[in-house]
Formats: C-alpha cells, sequence, structure tokens
C-alpha cells in the first residue's frame, strides 16, 4: 500500500529514481537515502551529512528516521 | 534584492517534437549563455518527451527568464511546480546543468510514493512535495563527487 500524502503530517518516503528515496513529513524533508555500489545504501540527514552505510534499505530509513527522532526529542544534545 | 534572497523556480513542459543530442547542446549552450549574464543558475533534465528544470537567481530576473521560456516554441504545456525565495543558491556552480533521465524500472517499492507520477498530482501538496524531492534528486546528483559518469553528461561548471 502506497502512503497516503494528505500534507497532514504523515510519513512519507518518495523514489526518485531507483536506489534514491526521501522522505519527509508535513512537508519538511528528513533525509534521503542513494544506493552506491560500493557502499550499499548510504542514509544521510536534511543537510546531507551522511548518516551511516547500510546493507538494508530498511535499516537505512531507520537511520533516517530515528535521528530525526532524535532531534524531536531533545536526546541529541 | 540581495544575494542571499534568491528565487528559485521549477516547471515541467512536453517538447514539441523530439529533441536529439544536438538539440539538447544547442539549447543548453543557449541557455547557458543566457543565464551567465542574468545572475541565473539551475539544472535540467530532459525524459522521452518532458522537460522539467530548476531555475534560481534574482526574482525579476527568473520570472522574467519564465515568460520567455513559456514563448519557446520547443515546448509547450508549461506548468510551474514550484517556486519560492531561498536563503541561498542550491547550484551556484551550474549556470545549466543537465541530468538525464533516471533510470526507470517500473513502480517505486511497497509503501513509496513515485515522485515523478506525484509531479502531475492533481492534489497541489503532493506536486509542491515532488518538486521538492525532484529539487533534492537534482542538488544530490549534481554536486557530489562520486556520482556515477551516466549522471554527469552535458554538465558544465559556470566559469
Amino acid at each position: 500500500m502506497v502512503a497516503s500524502d494528505t500534507g497532514d503530517g504523515a510519513l512519507i518516503w518518495s523514489r526518485v529514481e531507483p536506489g534514491f528515496y526521501v522522505g519527509s513529513r508535513g512537508g519538511e524533508f528528513l533525509g534521503y537515502i542513494d544506493r552506491r555500489p560500493d557502499r550499499g545504501y548510504v542514509a544521510f540527514d536534511l543537510h546531507s551529512s551522511e548518516l551511516g552505510a547500510f546493507d538494508s534499505r530498511d535499516d537505512a530509513i531507520a537511520a533516517v528516521e530515528s535521528q530525526t527522532s532524535r532531534h524531536s526529542s531533545g536526546a541529541e544534545a | 534584492m540581495s544575494e542571499r534572497d534568491i528565487f528559485t523556480s521549477l516547471y515541467s513542459s512536453n517538447a514539441t517534437a523530439p529533441m536529439t543530442s544536438s538539440d539538447l547542446t544547442a539549447l543548453l549552450e543557449q541557455s547557458r549563455a543566457a543565464n551567465r549574464d542574468r545572475a541565473i543558475t539551475g539544472m535540467l533534465l530532459y525524459d522521452r518527451g518532458r522537460f522539467i528544470q530548476i531555475l534560481e537567481g534574482p526574482m525579476d530576473a527568473v520570472r522574467d527568464l519564465l515568460d520567455r521560456i513559456r514563448e519557446d516554441p520547443r515546448h509547450s504545456g508549461m506548468r510551474v511546480l514550484m517556486d519560492e525565495v531561498i536563503d541561498r543558491r542550491q547550484f551556484a556552480e551550474w549556470s545549466m546543468g543537465f541530468l538525464p533521465a533516471p533510470d526507470a524500472d517500473g513502480p517505486p517499492p511497497e509503501g513509496f510514493r513515485d515522485t515523478f507520477a506525484d509531479l502531475d498530482a492533481a492534489d497541489g501538496y503532493a506536486t509542491h512535495r515532488a518538486a521538492r524531492e525532484l529539487s533534492m534528486w537534482f542538488r544530490v546528483r549534481s554536486g557530489e563527487t562520486a556520482t556515477p559518469a551516466r549522471a554527469r553528461v552535458a554538465a558544465e561548471p559556470q566559469g
């Protein structure tokens, strides 16, 4: 099922091209994932700072989503 | 307007006739020459008859250029999908970079939206989000040094 996009703050992941995915919530970018031949799925935050390289896309997605959770909860001083 | 207040606009349109490589080269050369004179930067994507272009620069210069582009007989159906003031240029090094269309391999994975499909969505919110996603993709593909060669075809940094 494709995530609905009603602009109400729902988490949205979109594919721009195979291997390049952008995450957003309520119109605000969370970060993106770029699959690279030599490194796997590389996760980046909103400012293109690397969050890590992962073997699976799901793990890269979790990295993007968790860093935004940490920021929003204030856990990352 | 100061350099800190940069206006950006992203539009899509349809070529009135198929564009050959030499057609695109001529278009890019014309675009780059004009943009240098007007302090406009940006990126162009061409995919099977469809143009997607992002422009940035002083607001008046960008809007004047959009008016001229709208009259260009090489395309029709121009739709401005995003325009807004930004803090700084995203494509400062590119008088007009060019990216080939992304490889298509069917629908996106389960649970993912398709940016290019959402560009054509009737829902304005989805279209705007997709335009911003495409802008992000443009920026990453134009700026990274490790980009595969296929993503840098005909790209030319601004002198």
